[in-house]
């Protein structure tokens, strides 16, 4: 999907985002949050709204909608779910070939804010998931055409069932825009744990994934609630 | 000002991020058909190149067709596997600068599996092979190096020459 250099960039661009906003006067006067034990502080609960904005700039036109929650912990570890769906029905136009799925997939994980001591809402973070998703798939090509015996076998797949687990290396941020409402995106790599079973070349988009047989890169653009629970306790 | 900053910020990493995700792409084999690869060793487990011409032919019921036309000096054959067979015959023809002419007969069993590649690079007949024998004019062994038949292009079969020395 990304290659490495663009992966640097983007890192460089995301760091260089976050601290520009940091670095402003106004901001710094702000007072840092008094230490204290880490408690459950408050709960996100966002919409990713980069499943649908991404294939409107590739040509592999696949999708996804997902929502999530992340517990704040001491504003400092931040327990997250993620649920979603994915999903395609594509044809390519340089073979004629078919691809459908839509199933949906799972993440589990934790953030850790970069940046905890701001006691701020608007911070860097970085974290990990495991994802999980149990797909069947279908694909409809033209038959192969054996070019020295002659004859031809058909390319023909339906509804294959498969399973992957995965693991992602996630960073991001996250900045509120109103209050309680946040906005944020993270970058995401993704290396494959376990796919299959694997029969005829195996699944070529993994709901949650992405297209790719290998690692993937991928983004996420959420709009978030924070739900502030420390507030409500006082 | 804050708010400006707030929505900014993202608004720019997110043109940017959608910028670099239409520029990636997906490296495809120039082919979309794969060959098996054998490979000419001597008894000592050397690489040697051929000093015959070899000619390589398959057997086809609607006739024999050459898949290897005279080459010179061959260190290692490209052959192809058919897509229904379980078990294909190649002809090998050693040519000795017309002296005289040797030929050794060559059965690969396989299996078939069609294959998709990905949606953006088409799909493709990978191969297993199960067996491999020969006559022995020329040819003393067969030695199966690697089962599968695909893009990796790895040497699938060692075959064992007998040399002079």
């Amino acid at each position: 999907m990304m290659s490495a250099r663009t992966f640097r960039l983007f890192i460089a661009l995301m760091i260089s985002v976050a601290t520009a906003g940091y670095a402003n006067p106004q901001t710094t006067k702000e007072k840092k949050a008094p230490k204290e034990k880490l408690s459950l502080e408050g709960v996100y609960i966002a919409a990713d709204a980069f499943g649908y904005i991404y294939p409107l700039f590739v040509k592999d036109k696949y999708y996804s909608s997902e929502v999530s929650a992340a517990l704040s912990i001491g504003n400092r570890f931040f327990p997250t779910v993620e649920v979603g769906v994915g999903h395609t029905d594509i044809v390519s136009h340089l073979y004629d070939i078919g691809y459908s799925t839509r199933a949906p997939y799972y993440r589990i994980g934790m953030d850790y804010n970069m940046q905890y001591t701001n006691g701020r809402p608007n911070y860097i973070y970085l974290g990990g998931r495991i994802g999980y998703t149990d797909f069947e798939y279908s694909v409809d090509a033209p038959a192969l055409v054996d070019p020295v015996w002659g004859g031809e076998v058909p390319m023909k797949l339906d509804d294959v069932p498969c399973r992957a687990v995965w693991a992602e290396a996630v960073g991001g941020v996250r900045a509120e825009i109103f209050k309680n409402i946040c906005m944020g995106w993270s970058l995401r790599y993704k290396y494959p744990l376990h796919k299959g079973p694997i029969s005829n070349g195996g699944p070529w988009y993994i709901p949650g994934f992405g297209a790719s047989s290998k690692t993937a890169f991928s983004a996420t653009y959420t709009v978030s609630y924070y739900l502030n629970l420390k507030a409500r306790r006082k | 000002m804050r708010l400006y900053r707030h929505i900014a910020y993202p608004i720019v990493a997110l043109i940017a991020l959608l910028g670099m995700a239409s520029c990636s792409s997906e490296d495809c084999s120039i082919n979309n058909t794969v060959r098996g690869k054998m490979a000419f060793y001597n008894a000592y487990g050397d690489a040697v190149s051929l000093n015959a011409i070899l000619s390589v032919s398959v057997v086809r019921p609607q006739g024999d067709s050459v898949v290897l036309n005279q080459k010179t000096m061959a260190t290692d054959v490209t052959f192809p596997l058919s897509y229904t067979h379980e078990t294909d015959t190649f002809i090998y023809c050693f040519d000795f600068n017309g002296n005289w002419v040797a030929y050794d007969t060559l059965y690969i069993s396989h299996t078939n599996t069609p294959t998709l590649v990905s949606v953006d690079c088409g799909t493709a007949m990978f191969h297993t092979i199960t067996e491999a024998r020969s006559t022995h004019t020329l040819i003393d062994t067969l030695i199966i190096k690697s089962h599968e038949i695909n893009y990796d292009e790895r040497e699938n079969i060692q075959v064992i020459y007998r040399t002079n020395d």
